[in-house]
């Protein structure tokens, strides 16, 4: 499928491609469940950042505002990758995990539902 | 000396008769534009407009319109209409409107200039131009009446420096420019057709309506005003959209590719209007779920279903609109709640009669789903923890709205579709967002997405929500964040004191 267009060619490349990022590269991340943050979030990350940094340092104080945040260990969560089922190691870089670019990371904290449970 | 000729003769001669065949150039090269979308005509003349109206007529309407609006508006004005309206909260939707909606009207005045230069045929050509004439109309008239309240409350002084920087203004900005940057037909198809005939009950309908519940009468009157003109162009939708359908079979499958389209667009876009019917306005005039109801599911269907001897059906993902309507407006409204940091609106939890509403309004699903979240706002801020959100949120390339819109068929669980072009992945809202993207890619990867954006520091360097709030040029917790609190309902308190205190003689 393309756009039809007068003219030769209608060629682009994405505005948001890595080489815009100075080295870093633009990931997402969901907490299932915890849906008093409504999207999806956006952090631009060092490639070479430990994996367990960025969670604990950038990611965790985000959440801060929810009651289940204080029982959120990472090392017993579920994890996906670009939706398929992963298995982080907290020790390694954020690209030696196999995430790059615009990828989507969704984790699930068993036990932890949300206010009153409702996925909240 | 020939006898004067009537309103339909002179019609007749303004578009059959003052055009003519080019001989210098090529009518193909005078006229590349509306060829190259694919769609055929083999007819120009058998367009027709059932308004008739000669540029004449035209003006004399519209000056007879202008009149009377004004003078309202004056009243308005000299009258203090401000101190009228229903609650100061209700100027969020005024806001988002003049920040969302008018800057629309003018986008939609330089798309209609274009394409009717580019139609060859004079009908096509004379709708275009009047229509364009009215979307400029549109923008000045609501610009005039919103800067009344421009004196008196915060957040409606940066609407044109925001419209090209702010995030939820790309969502309106993204759709027009969507449209503007298609061909004639698929514009035309796209804004008068989609947007203004099957879905614009659902923007004027409500916000007119809303407007005149609220005691707003300076938008009231020019959403009257602005009416009769929305007929005219709501008329040259359908008259385009049967025009190419009878013109040649070819043209089916692209008209119906468009119709998809700029269904599932325009929905999107709606879900603003939605909130703001739900949550904005203090009287309310119907719930979005009721609106989507009539003017979709039954105006908008019977319409499609018309079209079938076309061979026209209904458009794709209308299956989830159904799904998404008692949800749709609470979600959204805590999105706007929870980014309040960087929007030049204020936002609040509903009060005990207005959660009683939605409650009866939306049943079981807003009871189990929804309210026990506001109340878990309201509880927070009670405790001076009033809740934002200042991470950046994930967008979706094609509707530039955040993705908070849940699986159709689980409200717990956000909907992202991972798709992918010139080597990079993209995110989409849903399906519908995510074919267009797939129809088009090479149109989408060029979008700038606000949150993408600061992170590649272009938005004036800021590197987070609030120095992209100061980008926008607002003030925060003035413009911005809670209306508890805010100096609009400061002011409002003190006004409506003043007011009620004021001795009758001196009315
Ligand atoms: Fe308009
Ligand atoms: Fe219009
Ligand atoms: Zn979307």
């Amino acid at each position: 499928m393309s756009t039809r267009h007068l003219g030769e060619r209608y060629e682009y490349l994405s505005e948001n491609r890595v080489e815009q990022y100075g080295g870093d590269i633009n990931i997402y991340l969901r907490w299932e469940k915890h849906l008093m943050f409504a999207c999806p979030s956006a952090y631009r990350v060092p490639t070479a950042m430990r994996l367990g940094d960025f969670l604990e340092q950038m990611l965790k104080p985000d959440y801060a505002a929810h009651p289940d945040c204080a029982a959120l260990d990472f090392t017993r969560c579920q994890w996906k990758l670009d939706k398929a089922p992963w298995q982080p190691d907290f020790d390694k870089s954020i690209a030696d995990n196999g995430v790059g670019h615009m990828s989507y990371i969704e984790f699930h904290a068993p036990g932890l539902d949300g206010v009153d449970g409702i996925g909240y | 000396m020939a006898k004067k000729l009537g309103l339909k003769e002179r019609y007749a001669l303004l578009t059959r008769g003052l055009d003519w065949e080019t001989t210098y150039q090529p009518m193909d090269a005078v006229f590349p534009y509306d060829s190259y979308e694919g769609i055929k005509i083999k007819d120009w003349d058998g367009w027709a407009d059932p308004f008739r109206l000669t540029m004449d007529a035209y003006w004399k309407y519209q000056s007879e319109k202008e009149r009377k609006l004004y003078a309202i508006l004056d009243a308005f004005q000299q009258n203090n209409g401000q101190l009228n309206i229903s609650d100061a909260r209700y100027l969020s939707a005024v806001k988002l409107w003049l920040q969302g909606i008018t800057p629309l009207e003018y986008a939609a005045h330089r798309g209609f200039a274009h394409a009717g230069r580019a139609f060859r045929g004079a009908g096509a050509r004379i709708a275009c131009q009047m229509q364009s004439i009215d979307e400029l109309r549109h923008a000045q008239t609501q610009l005039h009446a919103f800067s009344h309240y421009n004196k008196f409350f915060n957040g409606f002084h940066g609407f044109a420096h925001m419209r090209d920087r702010a995030w939820y203004l790309s969502i309106p900005k993204s759709f027009f420019e969507d449209a503007m940057t298609a061909g004639p037909f698929e514009f035309v198809t796209s804004i008068s057709f989609a947007f203004e005939y099957v879905l614009t009950n659902l923007l004027f309908m409500p916000f007119v309506s809303g407007a005149a519940y609220n005691g707003d009468m300076a938008t009231t009157t020019f959403g009257f005003s602005a009416q009769s003109d929305e007929s005219r162009h709501m008329t040259l939708g359908l008259e385009v959209v049967k025009f190419m359908l009878q013109q040649h079979e070819d043209n089916v499958p692209i008209v119906q590719g468009w119709l998809d389209k700029w269904f599932w667009r325009g929905y999107r876009l709606l879900g603003l209007v939605g909130t703001m019917m739900d949550y904005m306005l203090p009287k309310k005039v119907m719930s979005w779920a009721e609106a989507w109801g009539i003017y979709w599911e039954e105006n908008g269907t019977a319409l499609f279903h018309d079209l079938g001897r076309y061979g026209i059906r209904l458009p794709k993902h209308h299956e989830v609109a159904a799904k998404e309507k008692q949800r749709l407006t609470h979600e959204m409204w805590t999105v706007l709640y929870q980014y309040g940091n960087a929007l030049s609106l204020h936002t609040w939890v509903p009060d005990d009669e207005e959660i009683a509403w939605l409650s009866e309004k939306y049943g079981a699903t807003f009871d189990t789903l929804y309210k026990p979240r506001l109340l878990f706002l309201r509880a927070a801020e009670q405790r001076g923890e009033r809740y934002y959100n200042n991470r950046l949120p994930m967008v979706c390339q094609v509707c530039q709205i955040p993705i908070f819109y849940t699986e159709p068929d689980d409200p717990l669980t956000q909907c992202v579709r991972i798709v992918e072009a010139a080597a990079t992945r993209h995110h989409c809202c849903s399906d519908g967002c995510a074919d267009i993207f797939n129809h088009e890619p090479m149109k989408y990867v060029q979008a700038l997405i606000p949150p993408q954006q600061i992170y590649r520091g272009e938005a004036g360097g800021a590197r987070d929500i609030f120095e992209y709030a100061a980008w926008l040029h607002l003030e925060r917790d003035v413009d911005t964040g809670e209306y508890r609190g805010s100096p609009d309902q400061k002011n409002w308190d003190a006004w409506q004191e003043a007011h009620k205190t004021k001795p009758a003689n001196a009315a």
